[in-house]
């Protein structure tokens, strides 16, 4: 270990840059010269593929994936047959691309071997030369130097880029390219150096930069923010200029005579240039540094500095933070260096820490701080622990400090050194982390399948769980084929029953896709959601429990969705059997397919039997909406209609043989329907009896009518009562009187009283007040009052004597009228 | 009422009714965000004809067009799968796509309506859009579906072969409906009954469970449902439903909103007493409890408003009279002319509407006038205004005024056409009254107040059977009445005589054919189904046979009812009636104030009305029944036999706090007194509930000043829905 940090840096210009081993040692023996190597984000995972010219036809190649400590993650087996192997490359959700020269893409989505596989539809003769990778998407260089962007692996989005047609023709060369991801708000577009400079292609545009400096250069690299390009050119210069090429920024002349294989940006702030065994940094000055290796060397760049992976090690080249440089600079005076010093004093139990302290006593806030921030940027527990402890032993003479900062660094740290440790190998920076989230380095770790420390990871830092368990499940029943249906299950549950309720749909479908349709069916009871249970079910051809499961849960769209699904996939015969005797199902079946297609229902009614139902579909359809009888087909459609339902109607029970009587009495009244239109010469169709004998009424005389009531079987009351409502309004008084006397009234005679009263014939309606007996005197009395029979009405109070009445009707009267009742009241009183 | 005022709201529910537009406004956005046109020429919008009331009921349309830049509408042509349809009801989608990007359809979400959508995308706008020459046009085409049904929606699409053309959305908070502060309803069509019980679809109960969810998540799950009762076997199932999509949400959420439901439950469970404190009921109640209140007459004056104008989405259609006097000369000519007012009901700030919309018409009226009399004192006041601040306070009173005057307007002039309906035609003569007494008026010449009075006839049973049957046969003569206010009067009997003896039943059947034609038939058919107008069973219902028998296994019983589709529950309305008090007896009664919720029918009080009452206080019952001395439906078992269904009654404590709960509750604990926070009483009503009903529900929980209730139904229902519902 260093006594000091420091003692490792490098200065370029006066800049410190820091080279730093992730790991001691790579647990491997590879080559990486004889491999396509391919470094994944934070040097989380490295893959490689061993034929990498594609020479022997050996069996049992694998693309290999390491860990960033070099232990093997997975290998996945390739076929020759599988076809040529052009590139490997990793997206920002740690899928592993493997692009074929076919144009056949793969996407590895776990370390399982399991993937999706497209193809950039090449036409004949074109092949894939070579790809660049970007977080979401590449790009790929064809064999006619046509480039092909693919910007989301997921949905399969294709972009052909502009051609440039002096290449297409092969009138010039590409010589080196680099890829400007769509990031940040730029547009895709790839830098190309030819014999004639570089150009910029985009999706509809290519730019001639008119750089002939940069004419045939053997690299050219772009850093991930920040306007700038660096270029190696054939005459072994570094050249770094603004993005528009319109400024040289720098200008460095390489010493080393060999071919440069990968040129990097450090952040915005160097250049990396790696030679077979040389690796040169060049900042914006003429200073450069040198590394030397003894091996082929890969570079993978970062957001703050580049991995350096050669044969036995990973190592990350950064600038050193201004907070480390300023607490471990050699001499340095600042707080933080003064802070961290007070530890050392501490631990020699020197009086000087105290002292210290006090020199610094002003800015004491400001150095805990850096402490903290220097500690984040540290892989070395060691030099961790101490730069905390010195912000703590800070702390503990400030009065107010928001600690806030110290513990989440702690927190953080923790995390980072466990997920350091060479079991998992993932060297991920602080910041690199911060823009990471804890929520992406979980979902990483599990792809790598680390369950138990994804957990502690959550659980220190308070994210949710709950989705670790679930991918732990999933990978545990792909991986217990000896295990029982019973006891895998009880194994599974035994862990996600205390985390209830907690989605096993994703469980359940990894145990159908292992064929484990029994294990699945049972998660899914234990799945809270219908609406993730029910469609799995009929996935798995589960389709009578995908149905009671819907049921139970009473969500009419999810019912619904599974009729529909059965309804697909079902002859009709066999739809209706898992239907029946599940009447929620059927319930819906009836509102919402059946609206739609009524021929269903009534097909559902036929299987099932239900002879009323039928009955009612064809009456209701026959005299549905506007349904009416216009011409003779119409009549003979009714009928026929009617002789059906029924014949149906008498193969039913009791219940339907009384409707078939009624039915029987509309046969029946169709033909006195069609019998009276002709006799009247009017529209008699589409009436009921009563409206029948009420057109006969009024068309004919009273002896037709009668005819006709009994024809229509109409009772004797609702015939005087009809007989008295349509004279009157056809002002037939006359008629209706002598009607009135012809017989005893079954309905008495009020109704024609009141029928004259309506339509304003007072003297008519007078006529019946006598006859209506039932009534009370006084009711009489308020008769005639009404119709203003006053004569008649006197003598009624006359006959019964009721002084009081008869005191109303003299008010009321005319001369006539007041001597009459005052004759009545002296012959009452006469005798009295 | 003070004391409501003081109390602070579990929620605040005007943000409720304006997060559909919300929403909708929203879901625009998102089609014009990923319009693949970047040039945006508005949308048209493609609605079906059944939401239009939906969306001027939610918002002004100019408005909703100001905030979507839906530029033009038209309708969605739903006879489009029709073989005989008219050719010239085509809508020239060739010549609207020249001009719009974007086509929106607005849809209900039924097979039907996708089908349609399909069939127009296929035939009338694929054809465009493929043709077109300059190339680059895309067309945006989005379905926005209104219903629940977004999964099978998308199925059907992808059936029909549509579905990777269509963005498709589900605007789902259009519905409930917020009709007024303490009411959101669904507005289904007869209140949903027909799906209930004639097709015996959950798709209501679904629906409605999913509103409630809906409301829980608006109110931040502040509304946290503590204790829930259920009477009916379509209730449980609601119950049941709820639970399933409650637990399906809460396993959705995110474990920051979980653990907010954790604390919500900590707070309320942290002994046995606080949870009784901070109660929140859940009372689930079915028509098929109560058929016989809805086919009443309501007598309240929405409820009267709704019986003769018939109120839809707060809105009254009235035909008037407008008597125009043209002043020419001496010779005055008055001109009639008939024109149909709407008059909206629950506007805000329509302080008169609030006063009356619960009270009995007697009493509205009168109301009216003194309201009228007051309102012109203010305005006369202008007169009496001495210096300039009194003028100033007049002027800034007017705005008030003068909108008062229109409320006050529209009241009268519906109010005017109520009094038309009712009151008899025959001139009152009060000398002759005063000497005819008791005497029945002959005349029956006022068909109201006819069939009022034979409702509270057959509701009483005062008629024996021949009698009743007299009495109905003879008010169908007389009157014709239309066939769904005959069918009233027979179901009404038919419940309260527990069916119809067999022969009347068929004269009954055989009059009504006669009268309105065999398609009554049909109705009348699937009105026996559900036990509404149907025979005596065989098995005769001899004075109270199951009383002692059943008494017992009242539990059990209530589970072998529990199959759904039974509809018309109650069992022995004589008795019902006479434990529930359904027709109280009140000496003097004073229409004003009264005492019991008997105003909004003809001197009858709803099922559901006392159901609830129940829960709370038995003081209208007999002493025997009373003793409860928590809130509950305990010591109500006799109910089991005279109404049909099971009765559920659960408190819902967490896993977590049931061992707070292991031993009986305590007596109920004096309030704290800096108690603010009101308690909500959620009364599902499903398969609607009347005006009236909502009234005498209104009545009753007002003599529980801490509890604010809240009536989620599927739709507000007067008589004819119970009988169209029926129809095919």
């Amino acid at each position: 270990m260093n006594a000091n940090p420091s003692l490792g840096w490098e200065r370029l210009q006066d800049v410190f840059y820091r080279i730093r081993e992730c790991c001691p040692t790579l647990n491997w023996s590879q080559d990486l010269s004889k491999n396509l190597v391919a470094v994944a984000p934070f040097s989380s995972t490295i893959a490689m593929f061993s034929n990498k010219f594609g020479t022997g036809a050996v069996h049992g190649t694998f693309i290999k994936v390491y860990s960033g400590s070099g232990s093997e993650v997975c290998s996945i087996p390739w076929l020759n047959s599988n076809g040529d192997i052009v590139a490997l490359g990793w997206n920002d959700q740690m899928h592993l691309i493997v692009v074929l020269s076919s144009g056949k893409t793969r996407v590895y989505s776990n370390f399982e071997g399991d993937f999706t596989e497209f193809s950039l539809g090449l036409s004949t003769g074109e092949t894939v030369k070579e790809a660049k990778f970007w977080s979401s998407g590449m790009v790929v260089r064809l064999s006619n130097d046509q480039f092909v962007a693919v910007t989301s692996y997921k949905r399969r989005v294709m972009l052909w880029l502009e051609e440039i047609v002096e290449l297409t023709l092969k009138q010039e060369s590409v010589k080196s390219w680099a890829l400007n991801p769509p990031l940040y708000n730029r547009e895709l577009s790839v830098l190309v150096s030819t014999e004639t400079g570089i150009r910029a292609i985009g999706t509809t545009t290519v730019q001639d930069m008119g750089f002939k400096a940069g004419a045939s250069c053997h690299l050219i690299a772009l850093p991930r923010v920040g306007d700038f390009v660096s270029l190696f050119t054939k005459d072994h210069t570094i050249l770094i200029v603004t993005s528009d090429f319109k400024t040289i920024l720098s200008e460095f002349s390489s010493d080393n005579g060999g071919i440069p294989i990968q040129m990097e940006w450090c952040s915005n702030d160097a250049v990396l240039v790696a030679f077979k065994d040389e690796i040169k940094v060049v900042g914006p000055s003429e200073e450069s540094l040198a590394f030397y290796y003894d091996s082929d060397v890969v570079l993978s760049p970062e957001e703050d500095g580049v991995f350096i992976l050669s044969n036995d090690r990973l190592e990350f080249f950064s600038k050193v933070g201004d907070a480390t440089a300023e607490t471990f600079r050699l001499g340095s005076t600042a707080p933080s260096a003064v802070l961290l010093d007070a530890i050392d004093q501490l631990d020699r139990h020197s009086p000087k820490a105290d002292e210290n302290l006090e020199i610094i006593k002003d800015n004491l806030v400001e150095a805990m701080d850096v402490c903290i921030r220097a500690a984040c940027e540290e892989f070395d527990a060691y030099w961790q622990k101490r730069l905390l402890r010195a912000a703590s032993f800070g702390k503990s003479s400030v009065d107010l400090y928001n600690p806030e900062e110290f513990v989440e660094a702690c927190n953080i740290l923790r995390v980072l050194n466990a997920v350091r440790q060479p079991e998992v190998g993932m060297f991920l920076t602080y910041s690199q982390y911060l823009n990471l989230g804890p929520e992406k380095l979980i979902e990483i770790l599990l792809t790598r399948q680390q369950h138990y420390l994804a957990f502690q990871v959550a659980q220190f830092l308070d994210l949710p769980v709950d989705p670790i368990f679930i991918h732990w499940a999933c990978c545990k029943v792909k991986y217990s084929r000896d295990l029982s249906d019973e006891s895998l299950f009880d194994v599974v549950m035994k862990k996600l029953e205390p985390r209830k309720p907690i989605t096993l749909a994703k469980v359940a479908k990894a145990a159908y896709e292992e064929g484990r349709t029994k294990v699945s069916i049972m998660f899914l009871n234990n799945e809270p959601d219908l609406n993730k249970q029910v469609p799995l079910l009929i996935e798995m051809e589960e389709d009578e429990l995908a149905l009671i499961k819907a049921e139970d849960g009473g969500d009419a769209d999810l019912l619904l969705y599974v009729l529909i699904m059965l309804q697909n996939k079902l002859s009709l015969a066999d739809f209706f059997q898992i239907i029946n005797h599940r009447p929620k199902a059927i319930g819906v079946f009836k509102q919402t397919l059946c609206q739609f297609y009524p021929k269903l229902l009534q097909d559902f009614y036929y299987q099932d039997d239900q002879v009323g139902k039928l009955a009612e579909l064809e009456l209701d359809s026959e005299y549905g909406n506007h349904n009416l009888i216009k011409t003779q087909q119409d009549v003979d459609r009714r009928r026929t209609t009617l002789h059906g339902v029924s014949r149906l109607l008498a193969k039913g029970g009791v219940d339907a043989q009384e409707d078939s009587v009624l039915v029987q009495s509309e046969l029946y009244l169709l033909t006195l329907q069609e019998k009276y239109t002709n006799a009247y010469d009017a529209d008699f169709f589409n009436k009921s009896a009563v409206e029948m004998l009420e057109k006969v009424l009024s068309l004919a005389s009273l002896a037709k009518a009668a005819k006709a009531q009994k024809e229509l079987r109409i009772s004797d009351k609702r015939y005087w009562w009809k007989v008295a409502k349509v004279l009157a309004k056809e002002h037939r008084f006359e008629e209706m009187y002598e009607f009135a006397v012809s017989k005893r009234s079954p309905i008495g005679y009020e109704p024609f009283y009141h029928e004259c009263v309506k339509y304003g014939e007072k003297r008519h309606a007078a006529l019946y007040v006598a006859m209506c007996s039932r009534l009370n005197y006084k009711q009489r009395i308020r008769m005639y009052l009404v119709v203003d029979d006053l004569k008649s009405a006197a003598e009624e109070a006359f006959k019964k004597r009721d002084l009081d009445y008869l005191s109303v009707i003299e008010e009321r009267g005319n001369s006539v009228i007041k001597r009459q009742v005052q004759e009545y009241r002296e012959t009452m009183g006469g005798r009295r | 009422m003070p004391s409501v005022a003081s109390k602070r709201p579990i929620v605040n529910l005007d943000g409720f009714a304006s997060r559909s537009v919300q929403d909708l406004v929203e879901i625009f956005n998102q089609i014009t965000a990923s319009a693949s046109s970047p040039r945006s020429s508005g949308h048209l919008l493609v609605l079906q004809k059944s939401l239009s009331p939906v969306i001027n009921f939610l918002s002004p349309f100019s408005k909703l067009k100001d905030l979507t830049d839906i530029r033009r509408v038209v309708w969605l042509d739903e006879d489009i799968l029709k073989s005989n349809r008219e050719p010239r009801d085509v809508i020239d989608y060739e010549t609207l796509l020249k001009e719009f990007k974007s086509v929106v359809f607005l849809i209900e979400g039924s097979i039907l309506s996708i089908n349609c959508v399909a069939e127009i995308l296929k035939t009338r706008i694929f054809p465009f859009t493929n043709s077109l020459d300059d190339g680059v046009s895309y067309y945006d085409l989005s379905v926005l579906v209104t219903s629940n049904s977004v999964k099978s929606a998308d199925l059907s699409f992808t059936n029909l072969n549509v579905r990777g053309d269509i963005g498709l959305y589900k605007w789902s908070s259009s519905t409930p409906l917020m009709l007024s502060s303490d009411v959101l309803s669904l507005e289904r069509e007869s209140g949903g009954l027909r799906e209930l019980y004639q097709l015996g679809s959950v798709g209501v109960i679904s629906d409605l469970a999913q509103a409630l969810l809906d409301l829980i998540r608006f109110s931040k799950y502040n509304i946290r449902i503590t204790n829930e009762f259920a009477k009916g076997s379509y209730s449980k199932e609601f119950l049941s439903i709820f639970k399933n999509l409650r637990e399906t949400h809460y396993s959705s959420l995110s474990p920051q909103e979980k653990k907010l439901l954790d604390d919500i439950d900590d707070a309320l469970f942290v002994d046995q007493h606080s949870f009784f404190d901070r109660q929140c009921d859940l009372i689930v109640l079915e028509r098929g409890l109560d058929f016989v209140t809805p086919l009443l007459t309501q007598l309240t004056y929405t409820g009267l408003c709704d019986e003769v104008f018939g109120v839809a989405f707060n809105q009254v259609e009235v035909e008037t009279e407008d008597e125009e006097t043209q002043a020419g000369g001496s010779n005055q000519q008055v001109l009639r002319t008939k024109k149909s007012v709407k008059v909206h009901l629950e506007e805000p700030h329509d302080e008169l509407y609030q006063r009356i919309k619960d009270l009995n018409f007697a009493m509205a009226a009168p109301l009216l006038n003194s309201y009228a009399k007051d309102l012109q004192e203010e305005f006369n006041s202008r007169h009496q205004a001495k210096d300039i601040s009194q003028i100033k306070s007049f002027v800034s009173k007017l705005v008030d005024l003068t909108a008062n005057q229109n409320f006050l307007k529209n009241h009268t002039l519906l109010a005017e056409s109520l009094i038309k309906t009712i009151k008899t035609d025959s001139a009152q003569d009060e000398a002759l009254d005063e000497l005819q007494g008791d005497l029945r008026d002959t005349s029956q010449s006022n068909y109201f107040n006819a069939f009022l009075e034979l409702q509270q006839d057959i509701l009483a049973n005062n008629l024996d059977n021949k009698a009743n049957y007299k009495a109905i046969t003879e008010f169908l003569y007389m009157f014709e009445p239309p066939f769904d206010d005959v069918m009233r009067l027979l179901i009404l009997t038919s419940i309260v005589k527990h069916g119809i003896r067999e022969s009347e039943y068929k004269m009954f059947q055989k009059e009504l054919v006669e009268t309105y034609g065999i398609k009554v038939g049909p109705i009348m058919g699937r009105l026996k189904e559900m036990k509404l107008f149907c025979p005596r069973e065989h098995q005769d219902y001899t004075f109270l046979p199951s009383l002692d028998i059943s008494a017992p296994q009242a539990n059990s019983a209530s589970t072998n009812t529990g199959k759904l589709g039974s509809v018309q529950l109650i069992n022995d309305f004589k008795n019902l009636e006479a434990y529930l008090k359904l027709m109280p007896v009140v000496e003097n009664p004073d229409l004003a104030n009264p005492t019991e919720p008997d105003f909004a029918f003809p001197g009858y009080v709803p099922v559901f009305t006392r159901l609830v009452e129940s829960i709370y206080s038995r003081d209208f019952m007999q002493e025997s029944s009373k003793a409860t001395n928590r809130p509950g439906w305990k010591g109500f078992q006799r109910l089991g036999n005279l109404l049909d269904g099971p009765m559920e009654e659960n408190v819902l404590v967490p896993d977590s706090k049931k061992q707070l709960f292991g031993t009986p509750p305590p007596p109920l604990r004096q309030r704290a007194k800096d108690d603010t926070l009101e308690e909500l009483v959620i009364v599902v009503a499903i398969g609607g509930i009347s005006h009236g009903e909502l009234s005498t529900l209104r009545f009753v929980m007002s003599k529980f000043p801490s509890k604010r209730l809240l009536v989620l139904t599927s739709g507000v229902i007067r008589a004819s829905d119970v009988i169209s519902q029926a129809a095919s």
